[in-house]
């Protein structure tokens, strides 16, 4: 292994760490966009989330579900940023930097708050799908999604990891003061 | 600080440059200003002893303690 073989895995990985968030992003853009422009599967959707039979949806409630669904999507989006501006100061050959450790608490907190959007998008969306149904059908439902758990952790993690890399970066400036 | 760096005082003794110690050395001429001048957290035993055989002197040739007055 040579002395440059560290850094040139480190490059490679972020490289493909950022190819990874850039598609992931255009996923979420794009399957949101797809599913709140198709009633059926909206319907479809809610009825295996909620089991109730949903239906014959009014434009205003499938641009309010699309714009609730922009929560959770919206601050995952963030997170993905996140992480691509985190892969790209790795990509330049900062590691233990204080710069990689603040993109990586702010993934953490974007992550956080996905989870949190998910919930609140999971009430939101059961509340405007059955606007149309009669009294005594329309739905409050709190629930939490695979989402918010999956955030939670992740998010953690990462505002975890970033510490561990702050007393790291502090470390590494300690050390190039000793000649 | 009251540790205080003399490798100046040692270099001036042996008459050599601190260009020809770092070379020597093997450390940035950079580096060795900065020691020189006590802006470092640290000095690695290794760049010591490596100082020490080029200058063919002692540990405590080169550094010195001298507290500092009381209420600084």
């Amino acid at each position: 292994m040579t002395v440059n073989e560290p850094s040139r895995r480190i490059a490679r990985i972020s490289k493909m760490a950022r190819a990874l968030a850039a598609a992931c992003a255009l996923w979420i853009v794009g399957v949101t966009l797809w599913h709140w422009t198709h009633p059926d599967k909206v319907a479809l959707n809610a009825r295996l989330i909620w089991g109730e039979v949903f239906g014959g949806f009014s434009d205003s409630q499938l641009v309010a579900g699309f714009a609730s669904n922009l929560l959770p999507a919206g601050a995952g989006l963030a997170a993905l940023y996140c992480l691509w501006r985190l892969f790209g100061v790795f990509l330049s050959g900062r590691i233990f930097a204080a710069e990689p450790a603040l993109w990586l608490r702010r993934t953490g907190f974007c992550l956080i708050g996905a989870a949190a959007a998910a919930v609140l998008d999971h009430t939101l969306e059961a509340l405007i799908l059955s606007l149309n149904l009669g009294a005594g059908h329309r739905l409050l439902s709190i629930g939490f999604p695979s989402l918010f758990f999956f955030g939670l952790l992740a998010g953690t993690i990462a505002i975890a990891l970033g510490e561990v890399f702050i007393a790291a970066a502090e470390m590494a400036e300690d050390h190039a003061q000793i000649v | 600080m009251p540790i205080i760096v003399n490798l100046d005082v040692m270099l001036a003794k042996r008459k050599m440059r601190s260009r020809d110690l770092a070379a020597r050395i093997g450390i940035a001429e950079q580096n060795l200003s900065l020691l020189k001048s006590g802006k470092v957290k640290g000095v690695r035993f290794e760049t010591l002893e490596r100082i020490c055989a080029e200058l063919d002197c002692q540990p405590g040739d080169l550094l010195e303690y001298r507290p500092e007055p009381a209420g600084e």
